[in-house]
């Protein structure tokens, strides 16, 4: 899976991302350091998150209401 | 009854070499994985967390085994035998993956001693683990039980799983088994209803790995794996349309969500990197069922544990090769890449033999996409000499082969598109009737006639 090293404007972390998620553009990227949640700092915008997951239905990306506490 | 993990720690804990930290522990905080790195440097060995923080940062009432299967000696107690090597500990494994034991339907259900359901969950209740630096942070690595169609009964995967909210996991699934059951139910807009087993014996662990056809009970193979029939009951969630392993300590009960995909990962993996964040299944969970007194089985992603745990996988390679090429002798893996490069070695009596058990092992495995075929008087699982084959019986142009748009693994940082990669094999055997040159050794008759021990040397 190629990857993209991605830094979090909000604490600095490094995230490591499959690029294919980042290759979509709307999908966010989890935070490991802090949980939060971030848009690729590029993207080419060319797949769709159903190409991305190859998946056979139309797919939602899931994301928790709130920023866990622990 | 010895199918359970306590039953495992208590009968054979001392010859696996099991110890226990009575110390409280933070797990989020990486004290789990930092004593297991110090001890994998020293003497590896199963250790059993007694006093664990939970997610919520405190001091809860499950308790954490890892590194059931960081030493030889550890795989074969979980397996009940012994075994001077992994040769032989193979050879036994497969004799025992043999014996399928249908399982059976009982009354007692320890793992329901302690139920929660519906709003009441809270996995901030669980010891989730950080394990690696860089890793999404709280995990856990467990058994993921689903229902087979056709009557064919229970498929188990071994899934690492992350934690999203009170309710949610996100769970890395390869293509595979599971994987295809849940695309199933989301075409018809259904989500799977599935078990995560957080602790079994480590038998029960292990027969989610085995390379088993589609129409063949998984729960079979537990139970071929641990010597008895697997105890099952039916699930608080799904009653009989879903059973659980009535002996494990605990079970998060749930569905793998249809339509839905998370954030989840990066994990530290089989291939000593991180396996990055991608987007994975979601589970959204319905009850949580444990025992008094639970114990969580972890694996020790990217160290020993972790890779000692793909025997079952390893076993069933050498079977493939051996159906395809009954002189195949063994069949070896190294820690550096893991199962994305095997090593066979056979009693080669045609040539095109080394091919045909290469593709054999590597068709059902999309972990595999490198194999080195040798001798067989190379020791596989001595890197040096299989190199030392590779150097002095290849010619690029003969025996090597490449094979171009090999399904292969996600997690394989060389991969480039969603599963294409290439597969690559080395044929270092002797052509059939080449003349093998004697290899440059002293006779054994000399050495036996002018023994060291009978001479005066001294140094200078
Ligand atoms: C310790 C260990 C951890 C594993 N973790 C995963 C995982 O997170 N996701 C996965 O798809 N496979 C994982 N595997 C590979 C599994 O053997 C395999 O995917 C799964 O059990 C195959 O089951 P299935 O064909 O029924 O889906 C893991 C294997 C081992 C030994
Ligand atoms: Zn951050």
């Amino acid at each position: 899976m190629r990857m993209r090293d991605e830094e979090c404007p909000d604490c600095g972390a490094r995230n490591i991302v499959d690029s294919g998620m980042c290759d979509i553009g709307t999908v966010r990227i989890r935070c490991v350091g802090c949980a939060g949640y971030f848009l690729p700092s590029t993207s080419s915008g060319n797949r769709t998150v159903e190409n991305v997951t190859n998946a056979g239905v139309p797919i939602t990306v899931w994301e928790p209401a709130a920023r866990p506490s622990t | 009854m010895k199918q359970s993990l306590r039953s495992w720690m208590a009968d054979s804990g001392k010859e696996a070499g099991l110890r226990r930290v009575n110390d409280l522990v933070n797990p989020m905080g990486y004290e789990v994985t930092a004593l297991l790195a110090q001890i994998e440097e020293s003497d590896p060995a199963p250790v059993h967390f007694t006093a664990v923080r939970s997610l919520d940062g405190r001091p809860g009432n499950f308790s954490l085994l890892f590194n059931a299967y960081a030493t030889r000696q550890a795989v074969g107690t979980v397996l009940d035998l012994t075994a001077g090597s992994w040769r032989e500990l193979l050879e036994r494994y497969l004799d025992r993956e043999r014996e399928l034991r249908d399982p059976v339907v009982v009354a007692d259900a320890p793992v329901q001693q302690h139920v929660v359901t519906g709003a009441d969950v809270r996995l901030e209740a669980l010891p989730f683990v950080r394990h690696v630096e860089h890793d999404g942070g709280p995990y856990f690595t467990p058994i993921t039980v689903s229902r087979k169609p056709n009557g064919w009964g229970h498929n188990l995967s071994w899934n690492r799983a992350m934690y999203l909210d009170r309710d949610h996991m996100g769970v890395h699934v390869s293509p595979r088994q599971l994987w295809g059951l849940h695309r199933e139910a989301e075409n018809d807009g259904r989500d799977l209803p599935v078990a995560m087993v957080l602790g079994h014996h480590p038998a029960f662990h292990l027969a989610s790995a085995a390379r088993t056809p589609l129409e063949v009970d998984e729960f079979a193979v537990a139970g071929a794996l641990l010597g008895e029939p697997l105890e099952m009951v039916p699930s608080r969630t799904f009653g009989a349309d879903l059973m659980v392993p009535a002996q494990a300590e605990v079970v998060v009960e749930g569905r793998l969500l249809a339509g839905r995909r998370a954030a989840e990962g990066p994990f530290g993996e089989f291939m000593r990197y991180l396996g990055p964040q991608k987007l994975s299944h979601v589970l959204e969970v319905d009850a949580v069922t444990w025992r008094d007194d639970p114990v969580v089985l972890g694996i020790f992603t990217g160290y020993a544990d972790h890779l000692n745990a793909h025997v079952s996988i390893h076993a069933g390679h050498l079977a493939a090769a051996r159906t395809a090429v009954p002189q195949v002798e063994q069949v070896a893996w190294f820690r550096g890449g893991g199962p994305t490069t095997a090593v066979i070695s056979m009693r080669k009596t045609a040539d095109g033999q080394p091919m045909r058990a290469a593709m054999a092992v590597m068709a059902p495995a999309n972990t595999l996409k490198q194999v080195i075929v040798v001798d067989d008087d190379i020791d596989v699982f001595d890197a040096q000499e299989v190199m030392w084959a590779v150097s002095t019986r290849v010619r690029a142009d003969v025996d090597i082969a490449v094979l171009p748009n090999l399904q292969g693994h996600l997690l394989d940082p060389s991969q480039q598109g969603y599963a294409g990669t290439t597969g690559l094999v080395i044929d270092a055997t002797w052509p059939q009737g080449a003349v093998r040159p004697p290899t440059a050794r002293v006779p054994d008759a000399a050495i036996a006639e002018f023994p060291l021990g009978s001479y005066r040397m001294e140094g200078v």
